[in-house]
């Protein structure tokens, strides 16, 4: 089944924010991967297909985190792993074993067997380690080498994808920071993960309420045939908060909150996790009696957190530079360089290089990608004229090189990924100006209502030729506004439409800008990203009824006990 | 290695405690109050109500350590609660169970989920309350979908579909077991250092895995009990390549009820030490022709047989009814030609020789002074355990069931295990054993008498590749043809000389009929319960987790006629470049080996 379906959950990841570089003494690990990379290619270039390149990722983690249910503790965890992936190429820069074979399924080393690689620095069974995987994908390369070949002589119609090189050099990159320093207060965070879930036991229907406090510390080592030597080292503190209550007609209702740092001390203070707590209940309460929503098309506001998501899921996917070499792909962008294809007073870059954004982390932070390529602002929409996709070292027509989006969760192939996604207006109205915009565009249109998509969960969107391109986005928090600037909030509707139509309608932007932290899930795996979008007026949206939840009432009544709890 | 000696200890809760403990324990409390207001109230309109109620709360607490060549590969320690709900609607005659439906898979019944690690009385009741909706509106749904098929089918079985049983109280204090996670890291550091000595072994590896569970039961018959039920498992394995790049590899379980099994790191080291240079040995062992003929089973590798073999033919299991008749009909056909049926078609008949018994005792705790893994005093279904004769002089007299009825059973005998019925200590004993160079010279007679230079004598076949089952399963894992681990040429001046791979055709429990002698000497193998392939439809219904450990106590078995052939196993090529080991070690070190 091939699906590029591409997923965003609202869960929180972060970045390094240790940007002093030590020159510390010199990295054991990182020592042992150079030698036994060395070692190995000295036998390996001498066979008759050699390797013209091979990168090590050794990715350790070490995470802990404690979750309760209603306020009761219902597990803990503490794991380490240290996972290797390996890309090994042979042939050419032109053509090499990773060549994309027609009508062939998507190839991912995930959910091979893998070999044993030590969580001890010890240079001999580290080695050891190295050794076997190396040659696991050696020979696997020379095969998948073999295929491309055959393909290739098979061939009676060649497109101009066929002859694109199928890597890019890249300049060999030196840098180390320092592991970063972590701490993870177990029995503090039981203690806190009880008390917020508590909060919600009482309530009517109410279907789950989830706490999840966790700490985990990520320390990348990359080494390349290039001569590259990396270290990144990132702390993360999260609490994810998620319940669910149930309405009158059994529909399930979700809200979630995140919050992120790189320090313990860096999460909002217990009293307002506290109060933010409060507010999902109360908002819960509110969501439960609201009343269902009906279909819709009409002028709409997002606000900022959620233009963020809708630019994630609409755009940011169609920029994303590989997906453009698969036939099947719709290939939104792939002839508008250099046309319009936004409103004149919006642009959109990507920028991994950034730490923050007024105050909030983002997650989408890295120095460099996972091919070794060093991060940097890509300009994406200048004035509403397309300039640039993200790339991986994988090229394009027209973009030879990478410009450090190669981005892979571990176990997957690397591919180029969103990281920072930052869409910026020069319009600048303030929210109730947007306001009265909408109500301006009601009353032109003759709509009794408006929409004010105020909070959103995710979303997902196709991006195949096989099926239609549409997208939607799922909100948690929605208001009808009317034509006399009333709110009312409703539930059970999904936002829904197609891109370049939904491009086309965004007709002004305010100064409320939102940040949305997330991780996402696409052909590489999930890795974390961030987008950063003001609100918008999009003229014409489409929402639908939401998929109904198959939840039934339970027969009897909630015990006692847990009602009062 | 003597200095790394660690301490490990296991509390000893006394009674006291634990009764005190009991009356105040909150997860009781809990169970017991939704418990009662299900059996009272929990019932649809027009639906069939409940007629049968089981809680399973489950503690577990698991430490996993592994290493390879002196450094840690993993470790990680998972604490939760477990809760499923078994529950039956309809009557005893007739519910929602031995039923499978094939394109829903509806008919596995268990409800389960997480409960709170805390004794917070409210949120244990709220996951009580919400399993037991799930599974009373999952039972029911089964139960009409049962309904429509039997009504069109002639033959209606009047097997009933649940017998039932006094109740039973029990309680039994929790083991907790004591043991620094540390010591244990580095205790399979250790361990797995020895290989370092082996730069030929291409990869090695050991497990540590520290299980402490403790179960709460009850049921609306009334009965109730708790059950310690601490696993400590320890296992090394190591894979390499023969000279013409066939693989090879070779691995040690050892399972106690204690962390004193961990206790005697020396003995370890050279278990470890023992599985490093035997894999060596085995690079250089010629590999076998085909063979037909007497084969040897000694000690551990008859115990491995009874185990793969004959142990799942001694339960009794039902097949559910499917709304696929050509499914069953197929499946009895494959499980009759390759052996995989139950032995309990023929009671009264005679399954072994007659010098032969057979019993089930999870009642004994020891085996001349060993250990037994199996001993408990209730089952899975609060059924009290027994020791039982199964098999007296070769006549098959009586096997292992559940509450469950068969053909050939109509009530259990205390043996459901996880998923089904299940041996404890199975043990097998023979009137005039032999003593081992007997056994020797008679299977080199036999061999004479056939014509040939030399017999088979089996060490360690490995906890896969005797039957059809475990042959198959071992190759849907991805782990080859199973091959026999300590197999070796007995030649008439009794020299032995190792062989590798060696693939033993899959033996049936009817092998077990021509056994010629049995002998010294007589071991305790723990090891693996592998279920009946047609009981295998009623586990995930049953919520069965972590297969159960047996001991299997035998003597030694001549078999006259096994056929052996050379493994058809792939033969990928070994690694290209040489073991970074022969690289970084001193030149002393390699050449050591």
């Amino acid at each position: 089944m091939r699906f590029p379906l591409v997923i965003l959950l609202p869960l929180l990841f972060s970045p390094v924010l240790l940007p002093a570089q030590s020159k510390e003494a010199a990295d054991p690990v990182l020592a042992t991967m150079r030698q036994e990379m060395n070692r190995s290619l000295a036998t390996l270039k001498k066979q008759p297909v050699p390797p013209y390149f091979l990168a090590y990722e050794l990715t350790d983690n070490h995470a802990i985190s404690v979750r309760s249910s209603f306020g009761a503790l219902m597990g803990l965890s503490d794991t380490h792993s240290r996972l290797l992936d390996i890309d090994l190429r042979v042939g050419t820069l032109d053509t090499d074993n990773t060549h994309r074979l027609r009508g062939g399924s998507p190839e991912t080393t995930f959910g091979q067997v893998r070999g044993t690689i030590p969580l001890d620095d010890d240079p001999e069974a580290l080695a050891v380690g190295l050794w076997l995987e190396t040659d696991r994908h050696y020979k696997q390369a020379v095969q998948r080498l073999q295929a491309v070949k055959t393909e290739s002589n098979i061939k009676t119609n060649t497109t101009e994808d066929d002859k694109l090189p199928d890597f890019s050099t890249a300049p060999a990159e030196t840098y180390t920071e320092p592991i970063a320093p972590f701490s993870f207060d177990k029995a503090a965070w039981e203690e806190r993960v009880r008390r917020y879930g508590a909060v919600f036991a009482g309530l009517p229907d109410i279907q789950s309420a989830d706490v999840t406090a966790s700490g985990e510390i990520e320390t990348r080592r990359y080494v390349n045939s290039d001569g590259s030597e990396i270290r990144m080292s990132s702390p993360l503190y999260r609490l994810d908060i998620s319940a669910s209550i149930k309405a009158p007609d059994g529909e399930v209702l979700p809200l979630y909150r995140s919050f992120l740092a790189v320090h313990p001390a860096g999460l909002p203070s217990d009293a307002d996790l506290m109060k933010a707590v409060e507010e999902m209940k109360t908002t819960l309460l509110a969501l439960r009696k609201a009343p269902v929503a009906e279909p819709y098309t009409g002028p709409a506001i997002l606000s900022g957190r959620a233009s963020a998501v809708f630019f994630h899921e609409i755009f940011g996917h169609r920029i994303e530079g590989d997906r453009l070499r698969d036939d099947d792909d719709a290939q939104t962008f792939k002839k508008k360089i250099n046309q319009a294809v936004l409103p004149k007073f919006i642009s959109v870059y990507s920028d991994p290089t950034l730490q923050s954004f007024d105050g909030t982390d983002l997650v989408g932070y890295y120095p460099f990608d996972d091919e070794g390529v060093k991060a940097r602002r890509v300009p994406v929409v200048e004035n509403g004229i397309f300039r640039n996709f993200l790339l991986s070292r994988t090229p394009l027509k027209g973009f030879p090189s990478s410009n450090g989006h190669g981005r892979r969760q571990q176990g997957y192939g690397v591919e180029a990924r969103q990281s920072n996604l930052v869409v910026e207006s020069d319009m600048k109205v303030t929210r109730a100006q947007l306001k009265k915009l909408l109500i301006e565009r009601v009353k032109a249109a003759k709509k009794p209502y408006g929409l004010l998509f105020d909070d959103i969960t995710g979303g997902f969107t196709f991006t195949t030729r096989s099926l239609p391109n549409a997208f939607a986005v799922l909100p948690t928090v929605v208001y009808r506004v009317y034509p006399d600037g009333r709110e009312e909030l409703v539930r059970g509707l999904d936002l829904i439409g197609t891109p370049l139509i939904a491009f086309s309608k965004i007709s002004a932007a305010d100064n409320d800008v939102g940040v949305f932290n997330g991780v996402c899930g696409a052909e590489s795996g999930w890795v974390p990203v961030s987008a950063v979008a003001p609100g918008m007026l999009i003229d014409q949206i489409e929402v639908q009824r939401k998929e109904k939840s198959e939840a039934q009432q339970p027969v009897l009544p909630p015990p006692p006990a847990a009602a009062a709890n | 290695m003597r200095s790394k000696r660690f301490i490990l200890a296991v509390l000893a809760a006394s009674l006291l405690l634990a009764a005190a403990a009991q009356s105040q324990d909150v997860v009781t409390k809990a169970m017991k109050d939704e418990m009662a207001r299900s059996v009272k109230d929990l019932r649809l309109p027009n639906v069939d109500k409940p007629y049968f109620i089981a809680y399973r709360v489950e503690e577990k607490r698991t430490t996993s350590i592994s290493a390879s060549l002196g450094a840690l590969t993993g470790s990680r320690t998972r604490d939760y609660r477990d809760l499923s709900v078994e529950l039956r609607v309809g009557d005893y005659k007739l519910d929602n169970t031995n039923f499978l439906s094939m394109p829903s898979m509806r008919g596995m019944f268990s409800a389960s989920r997480g409960v709170p690690l805390d004794d917070n009385y409210g949120e244990i009741r709220r996951a009580l309350w919400l399993a037991t909706d799930q599974a009373y509106k999952s039972a029911a749904k089964t139960l009409s979908a049962k309904r429509g098929v039997l009504a069109h089918r002639e033959e209606a079985s009047s097997l009933p579909d649940f017998a039932p049983e006094p109740t039973l109280n029990l309680d039994e204090p929790p083991a907790h077991l004591v043991y620094d996670r540390a010591a244990l890291e580095k205790l399979a550091r250790d361990l797995s250092g020895v290989f370092r000595e082996y730069p030929d072994i291409l990869s090695s590896s050991v497990a540590i895995v520290v299980h402490d569970e403790y179960t709460r039961y009850l049921n609306s018959e009334g009965s109730w009990f708790t059950r310690a039920d601490p696993l400590v498992m320890f296992s090394v394995s190591a894979e390499t390549r023969a000279g013409d790049g066939l693989p090879l590899k070779d691995s040690i379980q050892l399972y106690g009820r204690s962390v004193e099994t961990l206790s005697h790191p020396a003995e370890l080291m050279a278990r470890a030490r023992a599985l490093a240079a035997h894999v060596e040995a085995l690079r250089k062992a010629p590999a076998i022709d085909a063979y037909e003929g007497p084969v040897l089973f000694e000690g551990e590798a008859a115990g491995e047989a009874v185990a793969q073999v004959l142990a799942p033919a001694l339960t009794a299991s039902r097949f559910p009814v499917t709304d696929q008749p050509e499914f069953e009909t197929q499946f009895r056909q494959v499980m009759e030609r390759f052996g995989g049926n139950s032995l309990a078609g023929r009671l009264g008949g005679r399954v072994l020789p007659a010098d032969f018994d057979i019993s089930d005792q999870p009642r004994t705790a020891t085996f001349e002074g060993k250990p037994l893994i199996g001993a408990c005093q209730v089952d899975d279904d609060a059924v009290a355990t027994r020791n039982l004769e199964l098999v007296d002089h070769g006549i098959l007299k009586a096997v292992l069931a559940t509450r469950v009825p068969t053909e050939k059973t109509k009530e259990s005998t205390g043996s459901r295990h996880t998923m089904g019925a299940s041996p404890t200590n199975l043990i097998i004993t023979t009137l005039e054993p032999k003593t081992a160079d007997a056994l020797k010279a008679e299977l080199l007679s036999l061999a004479k008498e056939r014509g040939l230079g030399y017999g088979i004598l089996i060490r360690r076949a490995g906890p896969m590749g005797l039957s059809w089952a475990t042959r198959m399963g071992a190759t849907q894992m991805g782990a080859g043809e199973p091959t026999a681990a300590e197999v070796y040429r007995v030649y008439p001046d009794g020299r032995e000389e190792l062989l590798r791979e060696v693939a033993v055709d899959p033996l049936t429990p009817s092998t077990f009929k021509d056994i010629v002698a049995a002998g010294q000497p007589t071991v305790v193998y723990n090891g693996l319960f592998i279920p009946l392939a047609s009981a295998m439809f009623g586990m995930a219904s049953l919520g069965g987790d972590s297969p159960s450990v047996v001991s299997y106590v035998t003597p030694s078995l001549l078999f006259d006629d096994v056929s052996l052939k050379k493994s058809s196993g792939p033969a990928p090529n070994g690694p290209v470049a040489p073991s970074p080991l022969l690289a970084l070690q001193p030149a002393g070190a390699a050449a050591r080996k």
